[in-house]
């Protein structure tokens, strides 16, 4: 029995009254009220918790905080179950299930452990090197399978994630006795102040200690109206001072109701200043066998004493770089722990005289090996120059020195330096928008942190520039004399924790299992830089992040390659700071919410007509209106025979509809388009092709007049966004003098359109007004009419190559429309058809889709358009582009029609055409293709080069290892001479 | 995600503008040769430093703006007007 | 006859009432110049006059409840609300023929909805920004649940959310999911 519960009155945020069970890998297991699971676990004498990541190493919790790189468990059941969450941070409740992870078929009896036999195969980088032969890819499957950590529930996540604004003056990151200093006086100077703490309770340090000051200084904080967000973590700095935070509202692994809760809270908070007082995390000793369980941090064994009641062994050695050691060993005594030595590997000189007071200090001593693997049984302390003593032991504490948390401060663009004397790196100066306070700027020291911290936020909460931080040297002799109970000065530290020359794997990072042998090979292979030495070992690519490891790192990266700390820097500080889950990135965009989807005004009345939908872009639409038992292919055909052969009913709302009004509308709009709209009288239509700068087809439409200075414009559902705003742009940024307003209009308007030989019959018979029939209203003309009082805006036109009538209505009159429509469908035999259906028919019909059968390279030419073009004279959007040679290159793809040799092979679309199978240059694409109900066969649309003059040629189509042989035609496949369409 | 200042909405975040790329590029003629019709096309400059580029707030007024932005701190030292000579900048 | 929401178009939740009105008429007033000869046919035929950068305004007072609102929406466009659909009718036609700018009818394009209760502020902080939510007289036009809305307050105690029609499912469905998280604190 080495860790176990503490008598109270240790433990301060415990209940002793509360009991709770719960499940670890199976066993039942009991702790208090307010334990993590990584303190019930160690008061339960739980040390081995895990696997290591590469090397299957048994592993312990190794910390009390966020930064824990190897105490990580699976939680929860089910949908519920979350990977890879840290002990050290899930509170136990009632029937909690937690598991190890990396282990197979238990961490006490891990199968792949044997790894660790050959270990000498996978040293950092082995996969550049080893398991290549024959083939990389036979080994890549095993080695992926045992790659990770935990295992995900493989369900969808029932809970939900919210996302909420905010903005305040003073934002306030860490509720320590710095950050509530900070937040005091920045309120009491009249700033709006906001305050982020990422513990259930803030007071930080202050709190388990007992401390009055913390409670005082958060009740002064309430009072002044600080804005107090407890279990608030901010995992990142954006631009211009965004600083994102994750609220935890329901913990990991808890049984919360069915039906999902609400877990997690993003703030996303807008501040004018904002003050760091993150602290320091601790650094670990490096030593042979560092990683055994029952080896953790000093200051974590301190906190699970105090904040837990939970010592985490009997007979404690401190190996030690710091003199917290010292604050650390005497705490642990207070509450009856045995602290055997503190092995200080600093020469005497930096040890700080008034610190042993009792405790055994073997000063310039190293450890030189560990042993126990599963837990620690003992250790050999090297002192230098004399001789090792072996001391048995169970627990073996790091201080190592501290790392102050300057994450955000980098984030935010700060600078760091090294300070040797303490051998850490602190913010140099202030960062854009933000300073530090407290430990995370260096101030150790209780007071004079506090003073600091007050001074700095007065001084931002009144927009003056933030006093420096009392650090160095010097500093720490002058505030000697106002340290407080436990909370040491930062002291001196030598930069490097380990020996060099001492055999034994000692690891840097505890997590992916990199050793200082690692980061040797890495100097030696000359990934000597920073960032080189992080991807090539690994090492701070756990979810940890390297809190644990990357000073060391650095630092034995610099001794391998003589620089200084400074010289070899830190890697790239990057959001978050510690992990997030994707749900809290995601939000409410699940499911239906995704992204933002477009429903047409009488989607309810294609439902209850039996719609198949399907997204088509933004839009949620009709792909064909199945009958029971066929399929969506099938009722494409089916509508479009009938449409051919009768008429057929269809909801083109989503088609964009721009109103442009002005005295200049008519010149903007020849300026706009391939095509001249200034010569259209009013009620005529024309179609027109509208390009980028680049000549590029970008959208097509008809182009409609209303009125002397008022034109009506469809354009693609698709592109109405994306031509409204282009054409703001040439307004606002270039034609500025221009009277044109440009209104898009598209959801005003729903448009039903009735296509097909009895398409007029149809309307006549629902009541029409005759002077909209074929007779006397040509194709290519739009009247504005009304049907019952509702305005309507009737256009002629066809995107299916039959009768069409486009009728535009106020969208809140569709579904009536619809409805009274169908009353008359039966006598015409008449059906619905759906976006399937008119794909078909206008493939038939050789009429394109742009982005279909257009891409970023086609030109109006390559689409048969050349000849529109030649006959302006005026410019248009695009026009020089088309005088490039490239633009007249007579190789360039254009648009054909292609029909299979055998008539029956549907030409796969995307299939390629060429002389030979693939490898070969390609010549060209299928674009679309469908059967052709009309012709009894398939039809499709290519872009080949030369295509126009390859008429009548048999070309060859590739897709997947097959060849079809098809024939070139000149499109449309039916109707020619668009007897149809014009009578 | 910056923050921009839209003259007439204010301070809006990032996600509700679209960004136009450089500002001030002279549109040339029908009549310009080839190559200088590809340098408006395609060439642009890349400072490391301030960048004078055109936003519209599409979430919003709908309006274009130029700004004056370093490209290394985000820092906006200006936002005026579409039509508006770039400012001197110290 | 008109179209109707597919589901239950009123939310409610602690301090949070959002309802949609299917009952507004909306046009939008475009013109090339705010101080112009359009400026001076919506001051005679509205009764107001246009309102200026990001503000809007109800009135005129004598109209009563067929009062209209107007909102300023970018610097050549304000858009007028009305319930009143015969007034609406006759100002539209009336403004008709005013030079330097039309009207558009934009009826039955935007879905307007009302939004009330204590915890308003709330609620556009869970969908949009800091700067989205309007203070009394004012209509900020912003990205609101990924989409672009105009909101606007012009009473007490009520912000209208206006966004176009196609997208007020989406926008329902996230206050809806928002409003039904509430009682977590």
């Amino acid at each position: 029995m080495s860790a176990q519960r503490l008598k109270a009155p240790a433990g301060a945020w415990i209940d002793r009254s509360r009991r709770v069970t719960f499940t670890f890998n199976g066993v039942r297991l009991t702790g208090f009220q307010g334990d993590t699971l990584a303190a019930a676990l160690l008061a339960n004498d739980v040390r081995l918790v895990g696997r290591s990541f590469k090397l299957h190493r048994p592993r312990g919790i190794y910390s009390c905080g966020i930064e824990e790189p190897t105490g990580l468990v699976d939680v929860g059941r089910g949908a519920r179950r979350t990977a890879n969450v840290r002990a050290t941070l899930i509170p136990i409740h009632e029937n909690l299930v937690a598991q190890s992870v990396n282990c197979w078929p238990s961490v006490g009896w891990d199968l792949a452990a044997l790894i660790g036999g050959f270990a000498a195969l996978l040293p950092a980088g082995f996969y550049y090197k080893t398991f290549k032969w024959p083939s990389w890819h036979l080994f890549e499957p095993t080695i992926r399978r045992m790659a990770g950590l935990g295992r995900g529930s493989g369900q969808s996540d029932p809970d939900r994630y919210e996302e909420v604004a905010a903005e305040t003056d003073v934002l306030i990151v860490g509720g320590g006795v710095a950050g509530l200093s900070a937040a005091v006086a920045a309120a009491q100077a009249g700033a709006k102040t906001t305050l982020l703490a990422s513990g259930a309770i803030p007071g930080g340090a202050l709190g388990w200690r007992g401390d009055v000051e913390a409670t005082e200084l958060l009740e002064k904080a309430r009072r002044l109206g600080v804005r107090l967000h407890s279990r608030t973590m901010a995992f990142g700095i954006y631009d211009h001072n965004l600083v994102c935070a994750c609220e935890t509202i329901m913990p990991d692994g808890s049984d919360a109701a069915s039906g999902g809760v609400l877990r997690e809270r993003l703030w996303k908070i807008r501040a004018r200043a904002v003050i760091a007082a993150t602290g320091a995390f601790e650094r670990p000793m490096v030593f042979p066998d560092n990683d055994r369980p029952g080896v953790m941090l000093a200051g974590a064994a301190e906190k699970y004493a105090h904040a837990f009641g939970v010592a985490c062994g009997q007979r404690v050695v401190i190996a030690a770089n710091s003199d917290s050691a010292y604050a650390v060993a005497k705490s642990l005594r207070d509450v009856g722990v045995n602290v055997l030595a503190v092995v200080d590997r600093r020469p005497p000189a930096m040890i700080r005289a008034d610190s042993c007071d009792g405790v055994r200090a073997i000063a310039g001593a190293a450890i030189g090996s560990v042993s126990g693997t599963r837990a620690v049984r003992g250790c050999t302390v090297i002192p230098l120059g004399g001789k090792p003593e072996r001391l048995q032991c169970d627990l073996i504490l790091s201080a190592g020195g501290h790392a102050p948390t300057v994450h955000l401060h980098s984030q935010a663009g700060g600078k760091l330096r090294w300070l040797d004397e303490s051998a850490m790196f602190v913010p140099d100066g202030p960062a854009p928008g933000m300073a530090s306070v407290g430990a995370c700027a260096g101030v150790f020291s209780r007071g004079a942190a506090a003073d600091h911290a007050a001074e700095v936020g007065n001084a931002l909460a009144r927009g003056l520039a933030p006093p420096p931080a009392p650090i160095g040297g010097a500093s720490d002799e002058r505030v000697r004399g106002t340290m407080g109970r436990g909370v040491s000065g930062a002291g001196r530290s030598l930069p490097g924790t380990h020996v060099p020359g001492t055999p034994g794997k000692q690891f840097v990072d505890l997590q992916n299992d990199v050793t200082l042998d690692d980061v040797a090979l890495a100097a030696r292979e000359n990934y000597r830089s920073v960032e080189h030495l992080k991807r090539y070992t690994t090492t701070g690519m756990g979810t940890d992040q390297g809190k644990t490891s990357n000073i060391n790192a650095l630092v034995a990266m610099g001794e391998c390659t003589e620089r200084e700390p400074a010289q070899v820097g830190t890697t790239r500080f990057r959001p978050p700071f510690s992990p997030v889950t994707l749900g809290l990135i995601a939000g409410r965009r699940v499911g239906a919410l995704y992204r933002p989807r477009k429903h047409l005004p009488a989607h309810a009345w294609h439902e209850a007509h039996g719609a198949w939908f399907e997204d088509f872009g933004d839009w949620r639409r009709p792909a064909a209106y199945p009958l029971a038992g066929e399929s969506l292919e099938a009722a494409a055909q089916r509508e479009t025979a009938i449409v051919r052969k009768t008429a057929g009913l269809f909801d083109g709302s989503p088609l964009g509809k721009l109103e442009v009004f002005g005295p200049d509308a008519a010149r903007f709009l020849d300026l706009m388009y391939v095509g001249t709209m200034s010569t259209l009288a009013v009620g005529q239509a024309r179609y027109g092709l509208l390009l980028n700068e680049n000549g590029t087809v970008m959208d097509d439409g008809i182009v409609a007049r209303l009125g002397e200075q008022h034109y009506w414009l469809n354009t693609s559902s698709a592109g109405v966004d994306r031509t409204a705003a282009s054409f703001e742009e040439w307004l606002q940024c270039e034609y500025v003098d221009f009277k044109v307003a440009v209104t898009p209009v598209t959801s005003r308007w729903a448009n039903v359109t009735v296509a097909g030989p009895r398409a007029w019959d149809w309307l006549a018979a629902a009541g029409f007004d005759p002077a909209l029939a074929p007779d006397s209203m040509k194709h290519m003309t739009l009247r504005e009419s009304a049907l019952d009082g509702v305005p309507l805006r009737v256009l002629r036109a066809s995107f299916s190559g039959e009768l069409g009538y486009e009728v535009n209505l106020p969208a809140d009159h569709a579904s009536a429309l619809l409805e009274r429509l169908w009353a008359y469908a039966d006598r015409y035999g008449a059906a619905l058809y759906g976006v399937e259906a008119l794909q078909v028919m206008r493939v038939e019909k050789g009429y394109i889709h742009i982005g279909t059968d257009t891409d970023g390279t086609t030109l109006p030419g390559d689409i048969g358009f050349a000849r529109a073009m030649d006959r302006k004279a005026a410019e248009f959007v695009g026009r020089r582009s088309l005088l490039r040679p490239a633009a007249t290159d007579p190789d360039r793809l254009q648009l054909v029609g292609l029909t299979p040799a055998d008539g029956k092979t549907l030409l796969p679309v995307g299939a390629q055409i060429a002389a030979s199978p693939p490898p070969a240059l390609t010549e060209g694409h299928v674009t679309s293709s469908y059967l052709s109900p009309e012709l009894g066969r398939p039809v499709a649309l290519a872009m080949l080069t030369r295509g126009s003059q390859r008429t009548g040629e048999r070309v060859r189509v590739h897709h997947l290892g097959t060849t079809i042989e098809a024939d070139v035609v000149k499109p449309p496949f039916i109707d020619p001479a668009g007897k149809r369409v014009h009578g | 995600m910056m923050q921009l200042n839209c003259p007439w909405c204010g301070p809006r975040d990032e996600n509700e503008f679209a960004c136009g790329g450089s500002s001030h590029i002279a549109r040339p003629g029908l009549a310009a040769s080839d190559q200088v019709w590809g340098e408006y096309l395609f060439f642009r400059d890349n400072p490391k430093g301030v960048h004078r580029e055109r936003w519209r707030h599409v979430q919003g007024c709908g309006q274009w703006f130029n700004v004056a932005r370093h490209t290394v701190t985000h820092e906006v030292l200006s936002v005026y007007a579409v039509t508006d000579a770039p400012p001197k900048l110290g | 006859m008109a179209d109707t929401l597919t589901r239950e178009a009123t939310i409610e939740a602690d301090g949070l009432r959002v309802s949609v009105d299917l009952a507004v008429h909306i046009a939008s007033l475009r013109y090339f110049n705010a101080d112009g000869v359009f400026a001076a046919a919506v001051r005679s035929v509205v009764g107001m006059a246009l309102p200026g950068v990001l503000q809007a305004a109800m009135g005129p007072a004598s109209w009563g409840a067929g009062a209209f609102t107007l909102a300023w929406r970018s610097p050549t466009e304000t858009l007028l609300l009305g319930v009143d659909g015969e007034r609406f009718s006759n100002v539209v036609a009336a403004l008709a023929d005013a030079g330097e700018g039309c009207v558009v009818d934009q009826s039955g394009g935007f879905r307007v909805l009302r939004v009330c209760g204590e915890r308003v502020f709330d609620l556009l902080a869970r969908l949009g920004g800091s700067a989205s939510a309007p203070k009394i007289g004012e209509g900020r036009r912003s990205r609101l649940a990924d989409v672009t809305v105009l909101a606007l307050c012009v009473r007490p105690e009520e912000t209208l959310l206006i966004v176009d029609r196609v997208y007020a499912e989406h926008l329902l469905t996230w206050i809806r999911e928002t409003a039904a998280d509430f009682a977590t604190p």
